[in-house]
């Protein structure tokens, strides 16, 4: 395997700006997701836009390996994953979504990314890795994005970034601590007979933390937005929770909860039309992708019960969404529950987020969204 | 009433029927293994990709377009493939045993 960590990238000027090759189309996108051979994701620090490998000495396992490694890593951690589509863990979320729901009717107004979103994705998370659930009180001061910008109430990005590499070393290095956790699984965890490195557990545990933060917070303050703007959505709901389950694919279509990954290109290829040079990377425009209008009709449009509905919001291919399942869970119980209960929720202030860059889709994304519901 | 079977991927069967509806929620209903049905329908997921018989074909019909667009990367896809998610369960299905892809 090629480390690409040491594969010269290309950049646009000396001023080390990186011209990535964006994939905007949905076909180009889906084709190259699916061919890590030529789109590589064996990179440390390098799958996202702006590289972050200065954060950790670890790779994020096995989001940063390719096939055939990846295979075998991947079908080893898959059923912990799973654990979402069994019904004592949809419990637990529905316990969970209702006590989020409670404060959200209860309280005058709420911030809606701080003040439900932040606490709700922390809360369920702890359900996801098995951890008593008042860790998600410390998890919720690493603020929204734990890499990035500074978003509303975030500490510093480095500040940040550091504190989660150090909560996992920590709970690796302790794995008993909490017998049934992701990190006591992984302790005990084996992938063609031999155990996990420490830096494997570290990396799965580091992208379990990172990979569903900003990204599930994102879809849960869109849920609310939309039901804030569209009462018909939430009343649609209401009638036929059943709706809810296509509502969600709908929604993943439209937030587009992770907008931008990268991909490296380590022997150069073909690109949606475009050749790239060996060591080049890509952008992979999710969002835009998720609004195709050579695959999606009015693809602006939010239509609860679309159909098909083919989108890209987890991925496509070997490196599709570890969390999906539990993303799912947590955003149709949140649809149903709220239906059920809110009988209006009124926008008292709304910030759009500043101007999306050519490779984004803004959608329902909000620098600040407070409601008061009712 | 039909009776359907699903072959898993290690070889067991588990069968039941259903008045109407697809062979995907019927396949929850008995805990199939490798039928997740995530989207409930919505052909978002690809996660309940099963194999029809070549001599049922003519009967459950062939994959839509959209079925092909969704599980032409997947792995195990082939002419045979199908979203259970997509076959509506008719009295001529009676006696179909569906192969699970996935594991």
């Amino acid at each position: 395997m090629t480390n690409l960590s040491t594969v010269t990238i290309h950049r646009k000027d000396d001023a080390g700006v990186e011209d990535l090759v964006y994939l905007r189309s949905y076909r180009a996108l889906k084709v190259a997701l699916n061919d890590w051979r030529t789109f590589s994701s064996d990179t440390l620090g390098f799958n996202v836009v702006t590289p972050q490998h200065v954060t950790r000495s670890f790779k994020q396992y096995p989001f940063e390996l390719d096939p055939p490694e990846h295979t075998a890593f991947r079908a080893a951690i898959d059923p912990f994953f799973k654990r979402p589509l069994t019904a004592p863990y949809a419990a637990e979320i529905a316990r969970q979504v209702g006590a989020a729901v409670d404060h959200l009717l209860s309280a005058d107004h709420v911030d809606v990314t701080p003040g439900f979103s932040l606490p709700l994705q922390s809360r369920t998370l702890t359900t996801l890795l098995a951890m008593p659930e008042a860790e998600a009180d410390l998890w919720v001061t690493w603020g929204i994005n734990v890499f990035g910008n500074l978003r509303h109430g975030d500490p510093p990005e480095q500040e940040r970034a550091d504190a989660l590499v150090t909560y996992v070393t920590e709970q690796t290095d302790n794995p008993a601590r909490y017998p049934g956790s992701l990190f006591d699984e992984l302790s005990r965890l084996t992938i063609a007979g031999r155990p996990l490195s420490r830096d494997e557990r570290l990396g799965v545990a580091h992208i379990s933390f990172s990979g569903g933060r900003e990204t599930l917070i994102a879809l849960l303050t869109g849920i609310v937005a939309l039901f804030a703007r569209e009462p018909a959505a939430k009343e649609a709901i209401r009638r036929d929770p059943a709706l809810a389950q296509s509502a969600t694919e709908e929604l993943l279509r439209v937030i587009s909860p992770l907008r931008l990954l990268a991909r490296t290109c380590p022997h150069g290829g073909d690109a949606g039309g475009v050749t790239v040079a060996p060591g080049q990377r890509l952008g992979m425009c999710y969002g835009r992708a998720n609004r195709d209008p050579a695959v999606f009709a009015d693809p602006d449009q939010v239509r609860l019960d679309r159909k098909p509905n083919p989108h890209l919001a987890f991925g496509s291919g070997p490196h599709a969404c570890l969390g999906n399942a539990h993303a799912r869970l947590v955003a149709r119980t949140v649809l149903v529950e709220l239906a059920r209960r809110a009988k209006r929720i009124e926008i008292l202030e709304a910030a759009p987020e500043a101007e999306a860059a050519p490779h984004d889709v803004q959608g329902l994304r909000f620098e600040r969204l407070v409601v008061r519901a009712r | 009433m039909p009776t359907i079977r699903f072959r898993e991927a290690d070889g067991t069967i588990r069968e039941g029927s259903a008045e109407g509806g697809s062979a995907m929620e019927l396949a929850l209903r008995l805990g199939v293994r490798g039928i997740e049905g995530q989207c409930g329908g919505s052909i978002s997921c690809g996660t309940c990709h099963v194999h029809v018989p070549p001599d049922w074909i003519d009967r459950t019909g062939p994959a839509s377009q959209a079925e092909i667009d969704m599980l032409e990367f997947e792995p195990g896809f082939g002419p045979a493939s199908r979203l259970s998610c997509q076959i509506e369960l008719t009295t001529a299905l009676d006696g179909l045993t569906l192969d699970v892809a996935n594991g």
